[in-house]
């Protein structure tokens, strides 16, 4: 399990990115997260959605109820014009953190 | 809501538990549903996930359920949204497009900021508010004097007309006289009318109440229709008025009405006498009106003396005109050009060298000069306020960092965090501007209020009207802008990077930050010290006005005027009427008096002199004279000194054109080497009557005259040169003048001794009022008064300037020790000693007052080149007061920056080393 302190720091940029192609639902957005990150990075329940709703609130997010034809409806989230903003500038910030950290710790990223 | 369709078998219904933990968020009821409903699917795809990886149906639903526990609680983290309360439909907070979203939040966070530091806000308030009253006020007297106009109608086609004879030369003069005005009237063209007027004061009596003196002036018929005010009763004047011959009409200001005749409608038709002509009322003017600067009562220029209506040469006039619609000043100008070269022709006696003048109705130019002047250095002390103020908000800036970047790292742009900024600057700025506006109303009152001699034409009425508002409300905001501008830019610059290091602020940001609070402390200080340089000059000049010497010992003197300008009136009328006063005068038991054309510091005629012996030459190139016409015991009264010969006496006053006295002044000047006594000197007439003495008709042909006796200065006119001007003075009966002073010195109640000349003065005439009673001080204090107004000012607006800086150097100092606390520590720990703490902490400060002061001395010689052309009689660069005001500035820079010094030496280190 990867240090708290670092990854409530990014959970933003994680939720961001993940949304970043398409739509998902919430568990959809959980197991990718897991499934991305080969398995260091879970997201519970009880982080994720209070996660989802925070961005969602900030207008970064936009979630919608869909229902489909012979399924129960579900809640999909979507990256709106701002989050996508975010997104970009989180991005970028955290590629420099990381740069620094190499070169101060001597650490390679991949 | 939830999903009706029936689920399949063996499936959890999680909503019990799901409902126990949102509980205690006391969500709406459709809002729990709906995060139910949410959250209910994850956990069955949960669910569903762990079956199909094998595990048990119930420890499958457990593990599903820890999940929801894991990590803190679902509860505690929604607790902050609100969206939890309510149905997610819209949410607020949503960053849309545009530059204006989120705004209401700035302004709650800016007044949030300003509640949490009071003392900071307060400051910073203050500081505007200070700046923005000054300005406010000048402007207010800019916008009264300068942009504001004649109340009447059409004001912009209203234009000043003048003509100017011989212009340059000491033959020169200025003014238009009758018959010229009636061809300009004539000829005239471009402009829709002309006017003509002439200010004069004349005596109003009839039964009703004791004689008066008055503010009067003399129109042309067709005055109050150019002007487009009709009288307010009764009716105008109209061309049969204006002819010589006609029944004597007048017309009465409001206020006069009010006071002297109760309002009384039933005035108009009455018969007053004015000037002791009997004449009817026309009509009443509305209160308030005074055209063109003090009226009260006018009358028609047929009214004017036979002297001043027949000779070209006699230019007591000025006038208006209204242009056409559609013409400019320059074809008036053209036009009036071409009037005044053919009367140039015809008459070339009266009319030599004329050149007429056009301009936009407004006051002298010397005040518009000044009033700009003012209004620069209001703006200045505005600029210092600013630089102060930006100091404060850069100080406070590095405290913010840390607060910045998270905001930045959270996705706010950089010009939201600048527009935060700039709120907050504006809110302040508004206080400011409110606390101003009041602080600007005393300075206003000062204005409304000034003495009848001082106080400006009814035209310039000082209110804050809506162009004084806008431009409180520019100038509030342009300060807004001018503070926060460098401290936003600054702040919306701040490295990200910064925010994962734990001190929080970046060398980098720090420096530049210093560099720019040393920019503003060098610009205060330069600003200050060039405003206090004029405003010292300006002062040292207005305290020796005040100390004028006027030769002789002025306490207990005072004078008073009569004026006898009747048509009957003659020459020998009054030399009887002064023959008989001076006896009654002369039998005072309580003070002694005298009578004469002028007291002194009153100004006098001016005559050129011809000196006996001297080769003869043209006119023009005599030397010119001040001369008074003395009483008998005008030398004693005034206490004068005889440095030589005899004074004039009683006897002298039947043969008045063969003696003269004259001063030391005038001695030294024409006989430096020679005994003055014995001489002969010629008096030529005059060229232009002085306001002092209006014009008298030509006497007997001139008459050389022996110089019989020498006294010590006694000063008559100011001069710019500050030199006594030199003094003729002769028998009063040579030349008997229509106004007539009454010097008395006394040495007890002074009210006593007007009393008793007023009675005099009734027994012989009970229509001649006695006016214009003052003493010498006050004399002198109405001559200078726009030095002393003025140059009140400027010190103020400079004191204030001196104070603000002052403030400027002592805050930055105090930030300065505060971010350097810790170094302070380290050095007294390692045992550095106070001098060496006091310098680490003040070199930079002391530095920039340094720079300050060269970039001012600098900027003040400058400005020096250009004061003397306000000032009466100064010599040049006045060292002195360069000095003194540099010494002031430093002074008070190195005390500013010693007293937050001193405090950093006690710092005990061990608090020091822990602080952040």
């Amino acid at each position: 399990m990867l240090d708290r302190e670092l990854k409530k720091g990014s959970a933003e940029l994680i939720i961001l990115s993940i949304l970043e192609p398409r739509a998902r639902h919430g568990y959809e957005i959980s197991k990718l997260i897991e499934s991305r990150s080969n398995g260091h990075l879970k997201f519970h329940v009880a982080s994720l959605y209070p996660l989802l709703y925070r961005l969602e609130e900030r207008g970064w997010l936009q979630g919608r109820w869909v229902e489909k034809t012979g399924q129960r409806r579900r809640r999909f989230y979507s990256l709106t014009p701002a989050g996508r903003k975010v997104l970009a500038n989180q991005r970028s910030t955290w590629k420099t953190f990381v740069e620094a950290m190499g070169l101060i710790t001597g650490v390679d990223h991949a | 809501m939830p999903d009706p369709r029936p689920r399949s078998p063996g499936s959890n219904d999680w909503t019990d538990a799901l409902r126990a933990r949102l509980a205690d968020l006391r969500l709406t009821p459709a809002r729990e549903a709906e995060i139910v409903e949410e959250l209910s699917q994850h956990l069955d795809d949960r669910y569903e996930e762990l079956r199909a990886a094998g595990t048990r149906d119930a420890d499958a639903s457990r593990l599903a359920l820890e999940e929801l526990s894991a990590a803190g609680g679902l509860a505690a983290r929604m607790r902050s949204l609100t969206q939890a309360r309510t149905p997610a439909v819209v949410v607020h907070g949503q960053p849309g497009r545009g530059l204006f979203r989120g705004l209401w939040e700035d302004v709650r966070y800016a007044l949030r900021t300003m509640r949490r530091q009071p003392g900071f806000a307060a400051t910073i308030v203050v500081t505007l508010a200070l700046g923005l009253a000054a300005n406010t006020v000048v402007f207010t007297i800019v916008n009264a004097a300068v942009l504001r106009t004649l109340p009447v109608k059409d004001p912009s086609r209203i234009v000043r007309l003048d003509m100017v004879v011989n212009a340059g030369t000491p033959d020169g003069d200025a003014g238009l006289s009758y018959l010229d005005f009636l061809d300009w009237r004539a000829a005239r063209r471009t402009f829709e009318d002309i006017q003509a007027s002439r200010e004069t004061a004349v005596d109003v009596a009839d039964d009703s109440a004791p004689a008066t003196r008055v503010n009067a002036a003399y129109v042309s018929f067709n005055t109050f229709s150019l002007l487009g005010q009709p009288p307010a009763l009764g009716r105008d004047f109209i061309e049969d008025d204006d002819r010589v011959g006609a029944r004597p009409a007048v017309i009465l200001g409001g206020n006069l009405w009010r006071v002297r005749y109760g309002a009384d409608t039933s005035i108009v038709g009455r018969t007053i006498r004015v000037a002791g002509v009997p004449s009817t009322v026309v009509g009443v003017m509305p209160a308030g009106f005074g055209f063109p600067d003090s009226a009260e009562l006018w009358m028609p220029l047929a009214g004017l003396s036979e002297a001043e209506r027949a000779a070209r040469s006699e230019r007591g006039l000025e006038a208006v005109g209204r242009l056409r619609p559609g013409a400019t000043i320059e074809q008036a100008r053209s036009e009036l050009s071409g009037i005044t070269a053919a009367l140039d022709e015809r008459y070339p006696d009266t009319n030599r060298n004329t050149v007429a003048f056009v301009e936009s109705y407004r006051i002298a130019a010397p005040i518009v000069t000044v009033l700009l002047a003012l209004l620069g250095t209001v703006g200045c002390v505005l600029l210092i306020a600013c630089a102060n103020v930006a100091n404060l908000l850069l100080a406070r800036a590095a405290d913010r960092t840390r607060d910045v970047s998270l905001r930045l790292a959270l996705g706010a742009s950089r010009w939201r965090i600048v527009r935060q900024l700039l709120i907050e600057s504006l809110l302040l700025a508004a206080a400011g501007g409110v606390c101003g506006l009041a602080l600007s109303y005393p300075g206003i009152q000062l204005f409304r209020n000034l003495p009848a001699e001082s106080a400006p034409p009814y035209w310039i009425q000082f209110t804050l009207d809506g162009t004084v508002f806008g431009y409180l409300v520019l100038i509030c905001i342009g300060s807004a802008s001018v503070c926060a501008l460098v401290p936003a830019w600054q702040a919306s610059k701040t490295d990200l990077a910064a925010t994962l290091n734990d001190a929080g602020r970046t060398s980098a940001g720090s420096r530049s930050r210093g560099r720019w609070i040393g920019a503003y402390v060098v610009a205060q200080v330069a600003v200050a010290l060039v405003l206090l340089t004029g405003a010292a000059m300006m002062m040292r000049n207005l305290i020796s006005l005040v100390r004028t010497d006027v030769g002789v010992e002025t306490a207990g003197m005072m004078h008073m005027t009569i004026d006898l300008r009747r048509p009957e009136d003659t020459s020998e009328r009054r030399r009887l009427f002064f023959g008989q006063l001076d006896e009654r005068l002369a039998s005072s038991p309580l003070a002694r008096l005298a009578l004469a054309s002028q007291a002194p510091l009153g100004g006098a005629r001016v005559h050129r002199i011809r000196i006996d012996g001297r080769p003869s030459s043209d006119e023009s190139a005599l030397p010119t004279v001040s001369v008074v016409g003395a009483g008998p015991r005008y030398f004693d009264v005034i206490g004068a000194r005889v440095v030589s010969g005899r004074v004039l006496g009683a006897a002298d006053l039947r043969q008045p054109n063969e003696s003269v006295v004259i001063n030391e002044r005038f001695a030294q000047t024409h006989f430096p080497n020679a005994q003055p006594v014995g001489q002969r000197v010629l008096l030529l007439e005059p060229n232009a009557p002085s306001a002092q003495q209006p014009s008298v008709e030509t006497s007997a042909t001139p008459q050389w005259a022996t110089i019989v006796g020498v006294i010590g200065n006694v000063r008559q006119r100011l001069l710019p040169s500050r030199d006594f001007d030199p003094v003729v003075y002769r028998p009063y009966t040579a030349d008997a003048p229509q106004l007539m002073r009454i010097i008395a010195r006394s040495s007890s109640e002074s009210s006593a001794a007007v009393s008793f000349v007023q009675e005099q003065v009734r027994v012989l005439d009970p229509d001649r009022p006695v006016f214009a009673i003052s003493t010498i001080e006050q004399t002198l204090a109405q001559q200078i008064w726009p030095q002393r107004l003025f140059g009140s000012m400027f010190a103020g607006f400079a004191a204030i300037a001196l104070l603000l800086a002052t403030c400027g150097l002592y805050a930055v100092t105090v930030y300065a020790v505060s971010r350097r606390t810790r170094e302070i520590g380290v050095r007294v720990a390692l045992g550095a000693d106070a001098r060496s703490v006091w310098w680490a902490v003040t070199s930079t400060t002391l530095r920039q007052l340094a720079i300050g002061l060269t970039l001012g001395i600098a900027g003040a010689a400058a400005v020096a080149t250009i004061i003397p052309a306000f000032l009466v009689g100064t010599g040049g660069a006045d060292l002195v007061a360069f000095a003194v005001v540099a010494v002031l500035m430093a002074a008070s820079g190195i005390v500013a920056s010693a007293v937050p010094a001193r405090r950093a030496i006690r710092l005990d280190p061990v608090t020091a080393l822990q602080s952040e």
